[in-house]
């Protein structure tokens, strides 16, 4: 149950439109900075910049290229559609991305290559079903890449015998779901070639992870993730494996292992740093690995860091690691040398968004923002010089006046916990009560920290505080923390964020008659539990609401990694009741608090068919209720028009009942 | 207006040609070669009649309907249409001179269905509407001036929508529709001399007329004065058909625009018709105002009020149609009697007399496909236990039923098995179903048994032609349609059996059924199979969970989870009245919905099991199959489950209908070898 959605990615554009407060019309200028990559010399940083078109609907992303010592910026990329994942060569004569192909029919993902001597850029891979992810070969030979099987069925389905056998799948599947694998190209494209094959797959459908793939620096083995089937659900038993680019071969890292992801070589020896849920246990914190090639386990994070791991990357130099974790209340970027000690590196207020690479030289890239400033590009020259931002696409929001955003502890009410979250002061704030707005993150692996957030700027500069707490499950206090959350979905969780809005009532100058409370996905879960269980709110907006864990398990994408959190499968009789009491529907009819549930209709993260059942259950109580769905697929709309109508919806609800 | 959990499986009708030897047993390669014959139209002379003609065709996977006229007097039956899709509806005008039906017009996303009228003195019929969203019907006024019709209005944010703000508030509506309803409202049709026709609004508003929302009956019809100044129609306080029991008969006073309710009930109505004399109104009303009883026909004088029930001291039956006679004074009445389809005649004040048909058995899933000319006399579709689909007349509703139309005579020459009825009792009732026999039965011989339950749980296993039930008793099993209680066709007290009742009653009458099948026949009690689409996947869900004699199951389209029905299905709210009246989420209700669901038995079936369903349906939602599956397979029970890409309870195309009644018969055959 990761139900993060992608509300953090709301920010996004460019020119300063002075104004006395950052409102809807300000989010819309923010610029997206992310994927930034040096060049193997250090000297340049490529990255994609995603600027929202509010007329074409659509974040238009391009590749664009700065210059490490000037500073100077030039777009390299032109009208292209689907650009991401750029990658230098190894001699740094070229960058190969992925953009969709010219098939105006059905567009699908291919590699494209860039040489930065000059020409367009030249179509690598022909991929019938695109390419889901890719890697370029150390000696720059060749491409291996992931790309979905056929379906088998194709040629009765056209003759509308389309029926399909049902599996694991979620249930807005409308055809059968081919495992994918791992495909391989020389340089130039030439030769295409299937080097995987079977019922197993090479990456999972959804939410569309198209599988990690990771060469040797002698580019004879690519390290790739084995999933039991293409579907998320039966994603607990993934592995890393390790293939033979010649013939094809197979070789599991670790027998008896699973849940390992994301493998990563080392550049210049045969390690392998790879992601891990600590001691495989999936309601633990992602750990970070570190192997040898005969699966040896070399380091391991948790020797010295209780944190989950958000990103990591290797040093060019080899034998030490970045990276990046939330830690209470900032996401911390940490240096950790293999035989040497983890240390944090100082970004004063900013905190790592994703991290980028890092040169044979040892300088880093990575994106970073603060609670006062959306996210630019930020380079390290070494792990003991201080990074600093290259970029200012976004200082404009200064004008506009940012909120002071201010990090909260408390303790758990059992008192077994040392709990915190983010308060954002409401704008120009001059003292005086004010009304509170609970903003609750999802995941529940997830975490609020002090990082940059459109959303809540907007309700401060609409007069509210605005409290996002962290709970047990979050990921920003440690594994204990994080699995506190098994068996126990929503009372603790809803204790600690009663525990932390008891603390701030008593520290701030809240308007306690004034308290709304709202989240999306899990954040929309503990919404739906805390209107059930209490009742101190004035309005509440629940979106895309987990409301019965029986729908997650059954018909969204979860299945059997929903199964850890509980005391096992929800239709042995033994188990239904636990299942059934965890679910905010349970106590849905308690209510009274107005609310406002918005979901998406082609949602297979948290199926819409949770918010259908809130509904029913607050209006046939006669609890004051409104309704609004997005007819698009997706946990939250993926389009700026959608995504800026659900915060204005959000914010209006409050308004009216808070205000 | 009555919304089902059933579906069309009853596929009735062949084609005339290609006859094959009658030593032919059915087989699933029969089924595309039956000829459904619908949409009844009678001339106001009685002296033709035009009706729908549809043949499945397996190339384009297309039902290709035909509109076609048969002359009572010389016995000839002619096509009208040639190749127009989208046909239903066929009208005459009161003169008898035109004939207007629905049919497509325009292409791409100006697609829809609109009136034409054809002229009978020769000449291309014309689309006379151009509603935006098509029409829903439509109705002569008595003088052939002009026609009143149903539109679905056009979204009101359409602009918002073209720039992608198209999010809609939800109300009572299917969890996987992807806008709001819109109102359905009356427009007034002015005929020209040219044959065109100018169309005006006659209402507006948030408020709306009911549509059909497929499997049910028809829209409730607008229906004139016989003066033309006046219309009664069925009022929804808004346009989620969820919410139609909140519906209610109105006038429309066609010049001034005013409305006015006709009675004081304020809910539960439908269905509204003027006599043809104009004093008095028809119309729908459950028994005792209980919206969980059998339906009712009320009768009022014009000018308002609640009139009386006419149908439940005489008729103990749930009410499919009435159709006015010519008289004013006398109804026909369509109902499920015991394992028939009847029809009766009901004088206002007088006793009713049922209709004699010779073993004809009208069609009427949820609505009697039938017409009455000024002449009394009576043109219908319906079959014959081993004879699809086709066109019967009668003179008079005191004549013998004449099948006037071959279509599937080559079937019915078809070495067919033996459809007969049987009776038992349980629980105090007299029960009842069908038994259809294998071809060459031999009483000396024992057989394996297959379950086909029937859907609803308000419809009825009944005598006439069943294309599955054949393909089944071909392959060697003696094939059971059991009703139970809700079934509609052994009267209120039956039908009221079910309610907060959903399975262990309706269980028990199907084991009792097996047990006077297993008396009357020689059955092999260690081949048993249940299977059923919709309520009829319910009771399968259901047996399997609670009973374990059987050594397959067929599970389609299947209510497994009553709260998922409630909440996410078309008109989930509705089914509130199958449980007392209480949602789930009211005084606790939730354990008792959770209790009477199959799924919570799911952890004892042990029977292998087939799970079919359509990925769009918004009758019984997917996901209830979703959630029957993860069950059976966690458990270790032998379980496959195939999804249908298409929306609609059940595939409305030839193609996957086939492969429907291939994966169904082929997993029963699989299990019971």
């Amino acid at each position: 149950m990761r139900l993060i959605s992608a509300l953090l990615c709301f920010a996004v554009c460019a020119a300063a439109v002075p104004a006395a407060a950052f409102d809807f019309s300000d989010a819309r200028h923010v610029v997206a900075l992310s994927s930034p990559q040096l060049s193997p010399d250090g000297t340049r940083i490529v990255y994609v910049r995603g600027v929202p078109d509010f007329k074409a609907d659509r974040t238009d992303r391009q590749l664009w290229l700065l210059d490490v010592r000037t500073r100077a910026k030039r777009q390299l990329t032109w009208d292209r559609k689907g650009v991401s994942d750029p990658f230098w060569s190894h001699d740094g004569d070229a960058i190969a991305f992925t953009a969709s192909d010219n098939d105006a029919k059905n567009p699908q993902d291919q590699v494209f290559v860039l040489r930065m001597d000059g020409g367009d850029a030249q179509q690598i891979t022909h991929a019938k079903n695109g390419v889901d992810s890719y890697a370029w070969s150390p000696d720059g030979r060749h491409f291996a890449y992931t790309m979905q099987d056929d379906d088998p069925n194709k040629a009765d389905a056209d003759k509308h015998l389309d029926a399909f056998q049902v599996e694991d799948n979620d249930y807005l599947h409308r055809s059968a779901t081919p495992p994918v694998h791992v495909w391989i190209c020389d340089a130039d494209g030439k030769n295409a070639r299937q080097l995987t094959s079977g019922s197993w797959s090479a990456g999972d459908v959804n939410p569309g992870d198209g599988g990690s793939l990771s060469w040797s620096p002698d580019s004879k083995t690519i390290a790739i993730e084995h999933f039991p089937t293409p579907f998320v659900g039966d994603s607990l038993g993934t592995y890393i494996e390790l293939l033979d680019a010649s013939n094809g071969s197979l070789r599991r890292l670790t027998a008896g292992e699973a849940l390992q992801r994301e493998p990563r070589f080392a550049p210049h020896a045969d390690l392998l740093a790879y992601a891990r849920n600590t001691n495989g246990d999936y309601t633990q914190g992602v750990d970070l690995y570190v192997a040898d090639a005969s699966g040896k386990r070399v380091a391991d994070l948790r020797s010295q860091l209780d944190r989950d791991v958000n990103g990591a990357a290797w040093d060019g130099r080899g034998d030490a690691l970045w990276v990046a974790t939330p830690d209470k209340t900032r996401g911390a970027l940490w240096y950790w040398p293999l035989h040497g000690h983890l240390t944090r590196i100082d970004l004063g207020a900013a905190q790592p968004a994703g991290l980028g690479n890092s040169s044979k030289n040892g300088a880093f890239v990575f994106t970073a923002s603060s609670a006062s400033h959306p996210a630019e590009i930020y380079y390290a020259a070494s792990p003991t010089s201080r990074p600093i931002a290259l970029t200012d696409e976004n200082g404009f929001v200064a004008k506009t006046g940012v909120a002071r955003a201010v990090g909260v502890d408390w303790h758990s009410t059992k008192g077994d916990f040392a709990e915190d979250g983010v308060l954002v002061y409401p704008l120009h704030y001059n003292g005086g009560k004010a009304p509170l707005i609970l903003l609750t993150h999802g995941g529940p692996q997830g975490a609020s920290t002090l990082g940059w957030s459109s959303q809540a700027q907007i309700f401060a500069a609409h007069g509210f505080f605005v409290f996002s707490p962290n709970y047990r499950g979050s990921t920003n206090l440690g594994d204990a923390y994080e699995h506190a959350i098994t068996d126990d979905a929503g009372d603790g969780p809803g204790k600690d964020v009663m525990a932390g809005l008891a603390t701030v009532e008593k520290d701030y100058p809240i308007d306690t008659s004034r308290i709304g409370v709202s989240g999306w996905s899990y954040g929309g879960y503990m919404t739906s539990w805390l209107i059930g269980h209490y009742h101190v709110w004035k309005a509440a907006v629940s979106g895309a609401s987990l409301d019965d864990w029986l729908d997650d398990y059954n018909i969204a994408f979860y299945y059997d990694t929903d199964v850890p959190f509980f005391k096992g499968k929800p239709w042995n009789p033994s188990n239904t009741s636990e299942w059934r009491e965890q679910s905010p529907i349970a106590d849905a009819p308690q209510a009274t608090t107005p609310t406002l549930i918005m979901g998406d209709i082609g949602d297979n993260n948290v199926t819409i068919t949770n918010s259908f059942k809130l509904y029913h259950a607050l209006k046939d109580n006669g609890t004051t209720v409104k309704f609004i769905a997005y007819p698009v697929a997706g946990h939250f709309p993926s389009d700026p028009v959608r995504a800026e109508d659900i915060q204005k919806h959000w914010l209006d609800w409050l308004e009216q009942y808070l205000k | 207006m009555i919304k089902q959990l059933v579906t069309s499986l009853l596929l009735a009708g062949s084609l005339g040609v290609n006859a094959t030897a009658a030593s032919s047993t059915f087989a699933l390669d029969d089924i595309p070669k039956l000829v459904n014959i619908s949409n009844v139209a009678i001339s106001p002379d009685g002296k033709q009649i035009a009706f729908i003609v549809s043949r499945q065709n397996l190339k384009t996977d297309k039902n290709d309907p035909t509109l076609e006229l048969y002359d009572v007097a010389t016995k000839m039956t002619r096509p009208l249409t040639f190749e127009r899709v989208g046909l239903s509806s066929p009208a005459w005008s009161p003169d008898g001179t035109k004939i207007a039906f629905l049919a497509d017009y325009g292409s791409g996303t100006d697609l829809n269905q609109q009136i034409w009228i054809m002229d009978l003195r020769g000449g291309d019929p014309i689309a006379v509407t151009k509603a935006p969203a098509g029409v829903e019907e439509f109705s002569w006024r008595p003088d052939g001036g002009a026609i009143a019709f149903v539109a679905p209005d056009e979204p009101a944010n359409k602009k918002d929508i073209e720039k992608h703000l198209d999010s809609f508030v939800v109300g009572d509506q299917a969890y996987n529709d992807r806008s709001a309803p819109t109102s359905n409202h009356i427009w007034l049709l002015t005929l020209n001399a040219d044959g065109t026709g100018d169309a005006k609004r006659l209402t507006s508003g948030t408020w709306s007329l009911p549509s059909a929302q497929p499997p049910s009956s028809p829209g409730p019809p607008v229906s004139w004065s016989p003066d033309g100044k006046s219309i009664v129609f069925t009022k929804m306080p808004n346009a989620y058909d969820a919410d139609s029991d909140f519906a209610v008969i109105c006038r429309l006073d066609v010049a001034s625009g005013s409305i006015t309710p006709l009675t004081t009930h304020g809910k539960y109505e439908g269905f509204g018709e003027y006599s043809p004399d104009g004093s008095h109104v028809a119309y729908w009303y459950p028994q005792n105002g209980d919206n969980s009883a059998v339906n009712e026909i009320y009768v009022a004088r014009a000018s308002g009020g609640d009139g009386t029930d006419v149908t439940s001291d005489v008729i103990d039956t749930n009410v499919q149609r009435f159709i006015w006679m010519p008289d004013s004074k006398s109804l026909l009445i369509s109902g499920h009697k015991d394992t028939d389809a009847a029809l009766w005649i009901k004088p206002l004040d007088g006793k009713a007399t049922r209709i004699e048909l010779h073993g004809a058995q009208p069609s009427q899933g949820f609505w009697l496909d039938a017409s009455v000319s000024k002449t009394g006399a009576i043109a219908f579709a319906g079959s014959e236990p081993n004879h699809p689909t086709e066109l019967y007349y009668m003179s008079s509703a005191t004549s013998a039923p004449q099948r006037v139309t071959g279509y599937n005579d080559a079937i019915a020459a078809y070495n067919l098995g033996a459809v007969r009825a049987i009776q038992w009792q349980n629980d105090g009732f007299s029960e009842d179903g069908v038994v259809t026999l294998p071809p060459g039965y031999d009483a000396s011989k024992s057989y394996p048994l297959v379950l086909v339950i029937h859907g609803g749980p308000n419809s009825a296993s009944i005598t006439s032609f069943n294309a599955f039930n054949q393909v089944l008793a071909a392959r060697g099993y003696i094939v059971f349609n059991p009703n139970y209680r809700g079934s509609d066709n052994l009267g209120a007290k039956y039908w009221y059996g079910i309610i907060n009742d959903s399975g262990a009653g309706p269980g028990r009458d199907v084991m009792s059924g097996i047990a006077a099948v297993e008396q009357a026949y020689k059955i092999d009690t260690s081949r048993i199979a249940v299977s059923g689409w919709s309520y009829g996947g319910y009771m399968t869900s259901w047996m399997i969970g609670h009973y374990h004699i059987w050594k397959a199951a067929v599970s389609g389209a299947a209510v497994n989870d009553l709260i998922d029905e409630y909440a996410l299905a078309d008109n989930g709210v509705g089914d509130r009245y199958q449980m007392g009246g209480y949602s789930p989420y009211v005084k606790d209700q939730t354990k008792n919905y959770i209790a009477q669901s199959p799924i919570s038995a799911a952890w004892d079936v042990t029977t292998p099991t087939l799970i079919l369903s359509d990925v769009g349906d918004q009758r019984v939602p997917i996901t209830q199959s979703y959630k029957f599956y993860h069950a059976l397979k966690d458990r270790g029970t032998t379980v496959e489950f195939w999804a249908y890409p298409v929306s609609g309870h059940f595939p409305g195309d030839p193609v996957r209908q086939l492969d429907v009644f291939r994966r169904w018969s082929g997993w029963i055959e699989n299990y019971l070898k």
